[in-house]
Protein backbone atom coordinates (compact mmCIF):
# COMPACT_ATOMS: atom_id res chain seq x y z
CA UNK A 1 0.00 0.00 0.00
CA UNK A 2 1.41 3.29 -1.04
CA UNK A 3 0.46 7.10 0.07
CA UNK A 4 -0.46 6.28 3.44
CA UNK A 5 -1.84 8.77 5.80
CA UNK A 6 -2.58 7.95 9.44
CA UNK A 7 -5.24 9.26 12.23
CA UNK A 8 -5.58 8.14 16.06
CA UNK A 9 -8.37 9.98 17.73
CA UNK A 10 -9.72 9.34 21.19
CA UNK A 11 -13.31 7.34 20.50
CA UNK A 12 -15.74 10.31 21.19
CA UNK A 13 -18.75 11.31 18.59
CA UNK A 14 -17.22 14.73 18.54
CA UNK A 15 -13.89 13.34 17.13
CA UNK A 16 -15.60 12.04 14.20
CA UNK A 17 -16.21 14.84 11.77
CA UNK A 18 -12.57 15.58 11.89
CA UNK A 19 -12.00 11.86 10.86
CA UNK A 20 -14.16 12.66 8.00
CA UNK A 21 -12.83 15.17 6.89
CA UNK A 22 -9.36 13.32 7.04
CA UNK A 23 -10.92 10.71 4.44
CA UNK A 24 -12.35 13.02 2.37
CA UNK A 25 -8.80 14.71 1.40
CA UNK A 26 -7.25 11.26 1.33
CA UNK A 27 -9.99 9.57 -1.52
CA UNK A 28 -9.67 13.02 -3.28
CA UNK A 29 -5.92 12.93 -3.34
CA UNK A 30 -6.14 9.11 -4.61
CA UNK A 31 -8.25 10.19 -7.52
CA UNK A 32 -11.83 9.41 -6.21
CA UNK A 33 -14.92 11.42 -7.44
CA UNK A 34 -17.02 13.14 -5.58
CA UNK A 35 -20.14 10.50 -5.07
CA UNK A 36 -16.99 7.61 -4.43
CA UNK A 37 -15.38 10.19 -1.75
CA UNK A 38 -18.89 10.87 -0.08
CA UNK A 39 -19.20 7.01 -0.02
CA UNK A 40 -15.75 6.82 1.60
CA UNK A 41 -16.98 9.42 4.17
CA UNK A 42 -20.22 8.17 4.74
CA UNK A 43 -18.80 4.78 5.62
CA UNK A 44 -16.11 5.76 8.09
CA UNK A 45 -18.77 7.93 9.48
CA UNK A 46 -20.72 4.73 10.13
CA UNK A 47 -18.17 2.80 11.08
CA UNK A 48 -16.80 5.20 13.71
CA UNK A 49 -20.60 5.82 15.34
CA UNK A 50 -20.93 2.16 15.75
CA UNK A 51 -17.62 1.60 17.41
CA UNK A 52 -18.07 4.52 19.63
CA UNK A 53 -21.94 3.87 20.60
CA UNK A 54 -21.75 -0.04 21.03
CA UNK A 55 -18.12 -1.14 21.28
CA UNK A 56 -17.24 1.61 23.98
CA UNK A 57 -20.79 2.07 26.22
CA UNK A 58 -20.94 4.86 27.78
CA UNK A 59 -19.61 5.09 31.19
CA UNK A 60 -17.50 2.09 30.64
CA UNK A 61 -13.37 2.42 29.42
CA UNK A 62 -14.77 5.22 27.35
CA UNK A 63 -11.51 6.90 27.77
CA UNK A 64 -9.25 4.31 27.48
CA UNK A 65 -10.98 3.57 23.38
CA UNK A 66 -9.13 4.87 20.44
CA UNK A 67 -9.71 4.72 17.23
CA UNK A 68 -7.16 4.35 14.53
CA UNK A 69 -7.59 5.10 10.65
CA UNK A 70 -4.97 4.35 7.95
CA UNK A 71 -5.47 5.05 4.46
CA UNK A 72 -3.56 4.28 1.00
CA UNK A 73 -3.95 2.95 -2.24
CA UNK A 74 -3.26 -0.78 -2.96
CA UNK A 75 -4.27 -2.16 -6.58
CA UNK A 76 -5.72 0.48 -8.04
CA UNK A 77 -7.84 0.63 -5.05
CA UNK A 78 -8.37 3.84 -2.03
CA UNK A 79 -8.04 1.45 0.89
CA UNK A 80 -9.50 2.34 4.57
CA UNK A 81 -8.33 0.31 7.60
CA UNK A 82 -10.43 1.45 10.86
CA UNK A 83 -8.82 -0.40 14.11
CA UNK A 84 -10.18 -0.07 17.38
CA UNK A 85 -9.88 -1.84 20.84
CA UNK A 86 -13.41 -2.39 22.15
CA UNK A 87 -14.44 -5.99 22.39
CA UNK A 88 -14.14 -8.28 19.73
CA UNK A 89 -17.25 -7.58 17.34
CA UNK A 90 -17.39 -8.56 14.30
CA UNK A 91 -20.24 -6.15 12.35
CA UNK A 92 -20.44 -8.34 8.79
CA UNK A 93 -21.99 -11.21 10.69
CA UNK A 94 -24.92 -8.80 11.71
CA UNK A 95 -27.94 -9.46 10.01
CA UNK A 96 -28.85 -6.88 7.24
CA UNK A 97 -32.47 -4.72 7.74
CA UNK A 98 -34.66 -4.95 4.91
CA UNK A 99 -35.12 -1.64 2.33
CA UNK A 100 -38.66 -2.92 1.74
CA UNK A 101 -39.64 -3.23 5.26
CA UNK A 102 -42.92 -1.09 5.49
CA UNK A 103 -42.67 1.79 8.40
CA UNK A 104 -44.73 0.05 11.01
CA UNK A 105 -42.44 -3.16 10.91
CA UNK A 106 -39.03 -1.84 10.42
CA UNK A 107 -36.68 -0.24 13.27
CA UNK A 108 -35.63 3.73 13.01
CA UNK A 109 -31.84 2.41 13.39
CA UNK A 110 -29.32 0.10 12.16
CA UNK A 111 -28.99 1.39 9.31
CA UNK A 112 -24.94 1.72 9.73
CA UNK A 113 -23.34 -1.75 8.55
CA UNK A 114 -25.37 -2.19 6.25
CA UNK A 115 -24.65 1.38 4.55
CA UNK A 116 -20.84 0.06 4.73
CA UNK A 117 -21.75 -2.76 3.09
CA UNK A 118 -23.40 -1.32 0.38
CA UNK A 119 -21.65 2.02 -0.38
CA UNK A 120 -17.75 -0.12 -0.20
CA UNK A 121 -16.45 -2.49 -2.73
CA UNK A 122 -15.25 -4.56 -0.23
CA UNK A 123 -15.50 -4.77 3.73
CA UNK A 124 -13.24 -7.32 5.62
CA UNK A 125 -13.37 -7.78 9.32
CA UNK A 126 -10.45 -9.36 10.95
CA UNK A 127 -9.74 -9.22 14.93
CA UNK A 128 -5.75 -8.69 15.30
CA UNK A 129 -3.64 -8.25 18.14
CA UNK A 130 -6.53 -7.48 20.47
CA UNK A 131 -7.80 -5.07 17.58
CA UNK A 132 -11.02 -4.94 15.63
CA UNK A 133 -9.94 -3.75 12.45
CA UNK A 134 -12.21 -3.22 9.54
CA UNK A 135 -10.76 -3.06 6.38
CA UNK A 136 -12.60 -0.60 3.01
CA UNK A 137 -12.30 -0.66 -0.11
CA UNK A 138 -13.03 1.79 -2.86
CA UNK A 139 -12.01 0.90 -6.74
CA UNK A 140 -10.89 3.77 -7.92
CA UNK A 141 -10.58 3.46 -11.61
CA UNK A 142 -14.44 2.76 -11.79
CA UNK A 143 -14.64 6.05 -9.20
CA UNK A 144 -12.04 8.05 -10.83
CA UNK A 145 -12.47 11.88 -11.32
CA UNK A 146 -12.55 12.33 -15.17
CA UNK A 147 -9.32 13.91 -16.42
CA UNK A 148 -10.52 17.06 -18.49
CA UNK A 149 -8.29 18.51 -21.34
CA UNK A 150 -6.62 21.88 -19.97
CA UNK A 151 -8.58 24.62 -20.89
CA UNK A 152 -6.54 27.05 -23.46
CA UNK A 153 -6.58 30.53 -21.42
CA UNK A 154 -4.93 33.60 -23.14
CA UNK A 155 -5.57 37.16 -22.34
CA UNK A 156 -4.92 40.55 -23.78
CA UNK A 157 -4.18 43.72 -22.99
CA UNK A 158 -3.12 46.96 -24.49
CA UNK A 159 -1.40 49.95 -23.56
CA UNK A 160 -0.44 53.44 -26.38
CA UNK A 161 3.28 54.16 -26.73
CA UNK A 162 4.83 57.30 -28.16
CA UNK A 163 4.52 57.81 -32.51
CA UNK A 164 0.99 56.69 -32.13
CA UNK A 165 2.28 52.71 -31.48
CA UNK A 166 0.03 50.39 -29.20
CA UNK A 167 1.49 47.33 -27.11
CA UNK A 168 -0.63 44.52 -26.96
CA UNK A 169 0.60 41.96 -24.69
CA UNK A 170 -0.85 38.46 -24.89
CA UNK A 171 -0.36 36.09 -22.07
CA UNK A 172 -0.89 32.27 -22.03
CA UNK A 173 -1.80 29.73 -25.46
CA UNK A 174 -2.15 31.09 -28.69
CA UNK A 175 -4.11 28.05 -30.50
CA UNK A 176 -6.88 26.92 -31.87
CA UNK A 177 -9.05 27.69 -28.90
CA UNK A 178 -8.14 31.32 -27.95
CA UNK A 179 -7.23 32.36 -31.49
CA UNK A 180 -10.78 33.38 -32.54
CA UNK A 181 -10.72 35.93 -29.47
CA UNK A 182 -7.35 37.08 -30.55
CA UNK A 183 -8.50 37.71 -34.02
CA UNK A 184 -11.65 39.56 -33.52
CA UNK A 185 -9.86 42.08 -30.56
CA UNK A 186 -6.73 42.60 -33.33
CA UNK A 187 -9.40 43.69 -36.03
CA UNK A 188 -11.47 45.78 -33.62
CA UNK A 189 -7.97 47.73 -32.74
CA UNK A 190 -7.04 47.94 -36.20
CA UNK A 191 -10.31 48.65 -37.91
CA UNK A 192 -12.22 50.78 -35.19
CA UNK A 193 -10.23 51.97 -33.13
CA UNK A 194 -7.60 53.35 -35.39
CA UNK A 195 -4.69 51.85 -34.46
CA UNK A 196 -2.44 50.45 -37.51
CA UNK A 197 0.66 50.67 -35.44
CA UNK A 198 0.75 47.33 -33.01
CA UNK A 199 3.83 45.52 -31.36
CA UNK A 200 2.58 42.54 -30.12
CA UNK A 201 4.16 41.26 -26.82
CA UNK A 202 4.66 37.80 -26.96
CA UNK A 203 7.33 37.39 -23.53
CA UNK A 204 4.28 35.18 -22.03
CA UNK A 205 2.92 33.39 -25.07
CA UNK A 206 4.57 29.78 -24.33
CA UNK A 207 2.64 28.19 -27.16
CA UNK A 208 1.46 29.14 -30.85
CA UNK A 209 -0.17 26.88 -33.06
CA UNK A 210 -0.89 27.05 -36.74
CA UNK A 211 -4.00 29.14 -36.25
CA UNK A 212 -2.40 31.41 -34.15
CA UNK A 213 0.48 32.15 -37.23
CA UNK A 214 -2.86 32.54 -38.83
CA UNK A 215 -3.97 35.57 -36.84
CA UNK A 216 -1.01 37.20 -36.66
CA UNK A 217 -0.54 36.62 -40.52
CA UNK A 218 -3.99 38.17 -41.19
CA UNK A 219 -3.43 41.35 -38.64
CA UNK A 220 -0.61 42.35 -40.26
CA UNK A 221 -1.91 42.13 -44.06
CA UNK A 222 -5.11 44.15 -41.69
CA UNK A 223 -2.00 46.82 -40.41
CA UNK A 224 -0.66 47.22 -43.81
CA UNK A 225 -3.08 47.45 -45.99
CA UNK A 226 -3.74 50.56 -43.36
CA UNK A 227 0.03 51.69 -43.82
CA UNK A 228 0.60 50.62 -40.50
CA UNK A 229 2.73 47.28 -39.32
CA UNK A 230 2.27 44.15 -36.75
CA UNK A 231 5.75 44.50 -35.02
CA UNK A 232 6.46 41.36 -32.61
CA UNK A 233 8.70 41.59 -29.43
CA UNK A 234 9.98 39.35 -26.99
CA UNK A 235 9.46 35.73 -28.38
CA UNK A 236 9.97 32.72 -26.23
CA UNK A 237 13.25 30.93 -27.51
CA UNK A 238 11.06 28.16 -28.60
CA UNK A 239 8.27 30.21 -30.20
CA UNK A 240 11.19 32.88 -32.34
CA UNK A 241 12.47 28.80 -33.45
CA UNK A 242 9.20 28.12 -34.91
CA UNK A 243 8.83 31.77 -36.85
CA UNK A 244 12.23 31.43 -38.24
CA UNK A 245 11.98 27.45 -39.46
CA UNK A 246 8.29 29.12 -41.23
CA UNK A 247 9.86 32.36 -42.09
CA UNK A 248 8.11 34.72 -40.40
CA UNK A 249 10.99 36.58 -39.19
CA UNK A 250 11.34 37.59 -43.02
CA UNK A 251 8.25 39.01 -42.75
CA UNK A 252 7.35 39.99 -39.70
CA UNK A 253 9.86 42.79 -37.82
CA UNK A 254 10.68 41.07 -34.80
CA UNK A 255 12.43 43.49 -31.68
CA UNK A 256 13.84 41.89 -28.56
CA UNK A 257 11.70 44.59 -26.56
CA UNK A 258 8.79 47.19 -27.04
CA UNK A 259 11.45 50.05 -26.30
CA UNK A 260 13.61 49.46 -29.22
CA UNK A 261 10.58 49.38 -31.58
CA UNK A 262 9.78 52.93 -30.29
CA UNK A 263 13.86 53.57 -31.16
CA UNK A 264 13.98 52.49 -34.09
CA UNK A 265 10.39 53.29 -35.21
CA UNK A 266 10.59 50.93 -38.50
CA UNK A 267 7.28 52.11 -39.60
CA UNK A 268 7.84 55.58 -40.88
CA UNK A 269 11.17 53.93 -42.45
CA UNK A 270 8.49 51.54 -44.42
CA UNK B 1 -20.35 21.05 14.61
CA UNK B 2 -23.89 21.98 14.98
CA UNK B 3 -27.14 22.02 12.68
CA UNK B 4 -29.28 24.72 12.06
CA UNK B 5 -33.27 23.87 11.64
CA UNK B 6 -35.82 27.12 11.20
CA UNK B 7 -38.96 26.20 11.61
CA UNK B 8 -41.77 28.21 10.34
CA UNK B 9 -45.36 27.92 11.02
CA UNK B 10 -48.15 27.62 8.25
CA UNK B 11 -51.79 27.40 8.45
CA UNK B 12 -52.07 23.25 8.34
CA UNK B 13 -48.45 22.62 8.15
CA UNK B 14 -45.37 23.37 9.89
CA UNK B 15 -41.62 23.58 7.74
CA UNK B 16 -38.69 22.92 9.36
CA UNK B 17 -35.72 24.14 7.18
CA UNK B 18 -32.46 22.19 7.92
CA UNK B 19 -28.83 23.09 7.07
CA UNK B 20 -25.70 21.68 8.18
CA UNK B 21 -24.77 18.04 8.35
CA UNK B 22 -26.58 15.41 9.81
CA UNK B 23 -24.48 12.94 11.59
CA UNK B 24 -24.09 11.09 15.15
CA UNK B 25 -23.03 14.43 16.19
CA UNK B 26 -26.17 16.26 15.63
CA UNK B 27 -29.16 13.87 14.54
CA UNK B 28 -30.00 14.31 17.92
CA UNK B 29 -30.59 18.38 17.38
CA UNK B 30 -32.94 17.04 14.03
CA UNK B 31 -34.59 14.50 17.07
CA UNK B 32 -35.23 17.40 19.27
CA UNK B 33 -36.77 19.66 16.94
CA UNK B 34 -39.15 16.93 15.36
CA UNK B 35 -40.17 15.96 19.03
CA UNK B 36 -41.30 19.76 19.92
CA UNK B 37 -42.81 19.64 16.93
CA UNK B 38 -45.02 17.08 17.63
CA UNK B 39 -45.26 17.11 21.70
CA UNK B 40 -46.97 20.81 20.31
CA UNK B 41 -49.80 19.22 18.00
CA UNK B 42 -48.44 19.64 14.92
CA UNK B 43 -48.54 16.38 13.22
CA UNK B 44 -48.23 17.91 9.61
CA UNK B 45 -44.78 18.41 8.78
CA UNK B 46 -42.46 18.96 5.96
CA UNK B 47 -38.79 19.09 6.12
CA UNK B 48 -36.82 21.40 3.61
CA UNK B 49 -33.45 19.63 3.52
CA UNK B 50 -31.78 21.61 -0.15
CA UNK B 51 -29.06 23.10 2.63
CA UNK B 52 -28.33 19.45 4.29
CA UNK B 53 -25.03 18.60 2.45
CA UNK B 54 -24.26 15.42 4.30
CA UNK B 55 -26.47 12.76 6.24
CA UNK B 56 -25.74 9.68 7.89
CA UNK B 57 -27.95 6.88 8.91
CA UNK B 58 -27.82 8.54 12.55
CA UNK B 59 -30.27 11.53 10.73
CA UNK B 60 -32.19 8.86 8.69
CA UNK B 61 -32.71 7.47 12.27
CA UNK B 62 -33.97 10.32 13.50
CA UNK B 63 -36.63 11.20 10.55
CA UNK B 64 -37.75 7.84 10.71
CA UNK B 65 -38.94 7.79 14.11
CA UNK B 66 -40.71 11.34 13.88
CA UNK B 67 -42.94 9.63 10.86
CA UNK B 68 -43.33 7.02 13.20
CA UNK B 69 -44.98 9.13 15.69
CA UNK B 70 -47.06 11.01 13.58
CA UNK B 71 -48.66 8.34 11.56
CA UNK B 72 -49.37 6.92 15.19
CA UNK B 73 -51.51 10.02 15.93
CA UNK B 74 -54.88 8.40 14.98
CA UNK B 75 -57.15 10.98 12.79
CA UNK B 76 -54.34 13.48 12.83
CA UNK B 77 -53.85 13.24 8.99
CA UNK B 78 -50.18 13.25 10.36
CA UNK B 79 -47.18 13.00 7.96
CA UNK B 80 -43.52 14.02 7.88
CA UNK B 81 -42.48 15.14 3.84
CA UNK B 82 -39.34 15.97 2.41
CA UNK B 83 -38.48 18.90 0.34
CA UNK B 84 -35.52 19.44 -2.14
CA UNK B 85 -32.69 16.51 -0.69
CA UNK B 86 -29.47 16.83 -2.88
CA UNK B 87 -28.35 14.34 -4.77
CA UNK B 88 -26.35 12.87 -2.11
CA UNK B 89 -29.04 12.42 0.46
CA UNK B 90 -31.58 11.49 -1.67
CA UNK B 91 -28.71 8.58 -2.45
CA UNK B 92 -28.80 7.44 1.21
CA UNK B 93 -32.63 7.60 1.37
CA UNK B 94 -32.94 5.17 -1.70
CA UNK B 95 -30.43 3.12 -0.25
CA UNK B 96 -32.53 2.17 3.04
CA UNK B 97 -35.74 1.94 1.40
CA UNK B 98 -36.82 5.10 2.42
CA UNK B 99 -38.02 6.82 -1.05
CA UNK B 100 -40.99 4.82 -1.37
CA UNK B 101 -41.70 5.13 2.82
CA UNK B 102 -41.30 9.02 2.42
CA UNK B 103 -42.88 11.47 -0.07
CA UNK B 104 -40.19 13.25 -1.31
CA UNK B 105 -40.72 16.71 -3.68
CA UNK B 106 -38.58 18.57 -5.54
CA UNK B 107 -39.69 21.88 -3.92
CA UNK B 108 -40.41 23.71 -0.19
CA UNK B 109 -44.09 25.14 -1.89
CA UNK B 110 -44.75 21.67 -3.57
CA UNK B 111 -43.89 19.79 -0.25
CA UNK B 112 -46.03 22.30 1.88
CA UNK B 113 -48.84 22.43 -0.72
CA UNK B 114 -49.24 18.58 -0.50
CA UNK B 115 -51.15 18.72 2.78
Amino acid sequence: MHDERYLSFKAQLENIPPACEFVVEAAEAAGLDERATYHCQLAVDETCTNIIEHGFPKGQHGHLGTIDIVTGVDDDSFIIVISDNSPAFNPLTHDDPDPSEDLANRAPGGWGIYFIKKLMDSVDYRFVEDKNQLTLRKAIAVHRVPVRAPTSELTISSKPLPKNYLQVNLVGRLDSQTSPKVEQELKTIIGEKGYQRLIVNLTEVDYVSSSGLKVLVSAWRLARQHAGDVILTDLQPRIREVFEMIGFDMMFHIYDNPGDVIADDPISKN
Amino acid sequence: MSIEILSTEFKRVQLLEVSGRVDSTTAGQLGEALNNTIDAGKSRIVLDLSKVDYMSSAGLREMVSGLKRVQGMPGSGGDVRIANPSERVREVLELAGLDEIFKIFPTQVEAVGSF
